[in-house]
């Protein structure tokens, strides 16, 4: 083996060994994970991952190690296809607005019928024509015309389904931008930084799919624009994992209360437990008054600890007798509303009752605002609009009603 | 390239990339605000896991590139004890029990008085020598035994030299897991489980390019053998580095406790009692912080650590650790009756009583089991 051969099987090998550590990594955070949006998200990234992993083994295989290749050609040939739409699968999890909002699997269908169709055919060739067509490295081989043009397709299709859902993802990124843009500051840096330079190095590498697709296969391998592809993939894929291993993100539908459900915490529960709650079949009553409702009530609402700009959730931590995870689950499952969104509703409300009080009617609401807890007149903007956009009617009135 | 080349490539290269990925994630972290873990940690961990893929690399230049091979010779003879003094330290800082003094130095001192000087020796022999004995392994050149014998030798040394530290290593992780149990009562976090199993799995790996040697000529056991790095050491380098991502271990920190002699002299006066500590605990609940150390109780209690570890290991005969998850279990089954709860999950009830995820807690309740606690 000369440096030669070493540079290409690296270019090769550094997209799948990349993945496959961001698979692991993702399937280790995976368990950890509380609420239900959250372990979405991470299981459709890992089969992101694996799927990417998967797809470069069969590259190895095809310029490699060709008896491999014709062995796993028509997984390969699906996983390839699915790449682009288990991302958007990811983009969508991660931007969708509401709860229960289901990815049709519907998407995946074109890669399962064209790849079964592949498997179905390759019985009727044998093993060793199917060995030639690799090895000859052509798109059409002149004894199999129609079984090579079809396993040789994958590149037009992958193309195809690359331009249409590259399109969605940038679609559905941008309209999520704007809507956290309407949250706060803090989120926009967080979320957005990263995820508009994903999307730049999704424009790269479309583009460089369409020189692949343009480069015959034999020089392929040789070729530039497969380093290209290998290594904006794999800072792309670095990207992605490091940002959800660190929670950069804001997803819309954690903390809000499921229609079909009755608790929300019924869904902070890992797989494990799950299973083990349902061979115990426990039901959580929904009517039972909570004591810890009424103490949280007394000590937070009452006295209307949320007219300090500056409490955070851990203020409350130590008096309440409880920790973090709890008293934030429970904020969700009671009010049905993360911590920030309660206590901004709380805000707005309280702004309400003191714009009609006589006193005030002189002060501007730029005034009031300051006094009701707002840190600023933009922060109070933000939250207005926040609870417009995003929070659903019922969960206005619910928190009317208090 | 014949496929046994591929195959054994692609086994070199798993653990290559994985580290350089795990080293960059790494990275971002630490130039993060608020990063999870400990700076010194984290840069030891970076540095290893940006020494590991060169010595991978030179793996794949010794049997693919030997003339590079021999170029980058003296390099090795830095990088390759480094990886494991640098991880051993690693490990030193991680299961630090409060006595220990800073990590001796003089071990990179010796490792750079070697390497030099075999550098030079190095220097001394002649390029062609060099590269025949890289490419035939196991020949000796006439006019160069030393050296020669040097190069057949090197493989064992480091093994040894390897399995060495990983003992010092496992050697210290078995200290540092009976002393924490008197410090901290995060079971999940202070067990460092993980560390137990890369260090396993490392010693367990050691012995493989030994085996390798011996059965040069029997393609398919080489070929196992080769991949086997892939299998175990990827998911090794994820387990450190998502660990040190979320900052899954539990230092102890015991500077600020041994301060205070004159307040521990008048506390031995009043006595720290059985009666005034249950009342404290019950009152208090100290227990549902889920990171609760030992050291967060000795300033409400006007006492030290040593006298209140003392204190519960002679009263409860049981060390704080159990004390502490011992009151976590009775708070939970407590909340389970109270009628107020009944709409919470157990998930919820679990956390509230301060347990700090699911796994600690079932760990608990399975070692509460095997040995129920006898009252006195």
């Amino acid at each position: 083996m000369n440096a030669e051969q070493i540079l290409k099987l690296f270019s090769v090998v550094t997209p799948m060994f990349t993945a496959l550590t961001c698979f692991l990594l993702m399937f280790r955070d995976r368990q950890e994970c509380i609420t239900h949006s959250e372990t979405r998200l991470k299981t459709v990234l890992m089969w992101y991952f694996a799927a990417v992993s998967f797809t470069w083994f069969g590259v190895l295989g095809y310029y490699f190690a060709p008896p491999v290749f014709v062995v796993v050609n028509s997984v390969f040939y699906f996983s390839e296809l699915c790449i682009q739409i288990v991302f958007y699968h990811f983009v969508y999890v991660l931007t969708s607005k509401k709860e229960g909002d289901r990815f049709p699997l519907l998407h995946y269908l074109l890669p399962l019928i064209l790849g079964i169709t592949l498997f179905i055919w390759s019985f009727s060739i044998p093993f060793n024509e199917q060995l030639y067509m690799v090895e000859s490295q052509l798109y059409i081989t002149s004894t199999n015309k129609g079984y090579s043009f079809l396993s040789n397709s994958k590149l037009f299709v992958r193309l195809f389904i690359s331009v249409i859902y590259t399109a969605l993802c940038f679609y559905r990124l941008i309209k999520y931008h704007q809507a956290i843009k309407a949250r706060s500051k803090r989120l926009k840096k967080l979320s957005i930084r990263w995820t508009v330079l994903i999307m730049t190095m999704s424009a790269i590498l479309l583009i460089n799919s369409i020189i692949i697709v343009s480069t015959p296969l034999n020089k392929l391998l040789n070729s530039f624009s497969l380093w290209i592809t290998a290594l904006f993939l794999s800072v792309q894929m670095v990207i992605i994992a490091y940002n959800t291993l660190m929670r950069n993100y804001l997803l819309f539908t954690a903390g809000k209360k499921e229609t079909n459900k009755n608790n929300i915490i019924t869904d902070l529960i890992p797989n494990i437990w799950k299973k083990q709650e349902r061979s115990e079949a426990k039901k959580p009553e929904n009517n039972a008054t909570s004591l810890t409702k009424e103490a949280f009530e007394n000590y937070f609402l009452k006295p209307k600890l949320y007219i300090d700009p500056e409490l955070t959730i851990n203020d409350l931590i130590i008096p309440l007798k409880t920790n973090r995870s709890y008293l934030s689950a429970f904020i969700n499952r009671t009010y049905g509303m993360n911590f920030r969104q309660f206590i901004n509703s709380l805000r707005l409300k309280e702004l309400d009752r003191i714009t009609k009080l006589p006193e005030n009617k002189e002060k501007s609401t730029a005034q009031l605002v300051v006094t009701v807890g707002f840190g600023s007149y933009r922060t109070y903007l933000r939250a207005k609009q926040a609870q417009n956009n995003a929070q659903p009617q019922e969960a206005i009135n619910k928190n009317n009603n208090l | 390239m014949t496929l046994t080349d591929i195959i054994h490539f692609i086994g070199y290269s798993a653990p290559l990339i994985s580290s350089i990925i795990c080293g960059i994630i790494l990275v971002l972290c630490f130039n993060r605000k608020n990063r999870p873990s400990d700076p010194r940690l984290l840069k030891l961990l970076i540095l290893y896991f940006f020494i590991v893929p060169v010595n991978w690399m030179s793996v794949i230049f010794f049997d693919f590139m030997p003339v590079v091979s021999v170029y980058c010779n003296a390099l090795y003879y830095f990088l390759l004890p480094l990886a494991a003094i640098v991880f051993y330290h690693f490990v030193y800082i991680l299961t630090n029990t409060g006595k220990d003094k800073q990590f001796p130095i003089i071990q990179y001192v010796i490792l750079l008085v070697c390497a030099t000087g075999l550098s030079i020796w190095t220097f001394t022999i002649p390029f062609d020598v060099q590269l025949h004995i890289t490419e035939y392994p196991g020949n000796i050149v006439p006019g160069y035994e030393a050296f020669s014998k040097f190069t057949i030798a090197r493989l064992p040394i480091r093994c040894i030299y390897n399995i060495a530290y990983i003992l010092f290593g496992i050697h210290r992780l078995f200290r540092y897991r009976k002393a924490v149990l008197d410090y901290s009562a995060d079971i999940s976090r202070s067990s460092l489980q993980w560390l137990n199993i890369f260090l396993v799995l490392l010693l367990a790996q050691i012995p493989l390019p030994l085996t390798v040697l011996l059965f040069v000529d029997n393609n398919i056991l080489t070929i196992v053998l080769a991949i086997l790095p892939i299998i175990l050491l990827t998911p090794q380098h994820v387990i450190l580095c998502y660990n040190m991502l979320t900052g899954n271990y539990v230092i102890m920190d015991l500077s600020e406790t041994n301060g205070d002699n004159n307040l521990f002299n008048e506390q031995q006066k009043f006595g720290l009692n059985k009666k005034r500590f249950e009342q404290y605990i019950h009152e208090k609940k100290p227990y549902i912080n889920p990171k609760l150390k030992i050291t967060d109780l000795t300033l409400a209690l006007h006492t030290n650590r040593t006298y209140l570890s003392v204190f519960i290991n002679t009263t409860y005969n049981m060390n704080f650790s159990r004390y502490i998850n011992r009151c976590r279990l009775e708070e939970l089954a407590r909340l389970r009756t109270n009628p107020a709860y009944k709409k919470h999950s157990e998930l919820e009830l679990m956390f509230k009583a301060g347990f700090s995820n699911y796994r600690g807690y079932q760990r608990i309740r399975k070692t509460e089991e095997i040995r129920p606690f006898k009252s006195k």
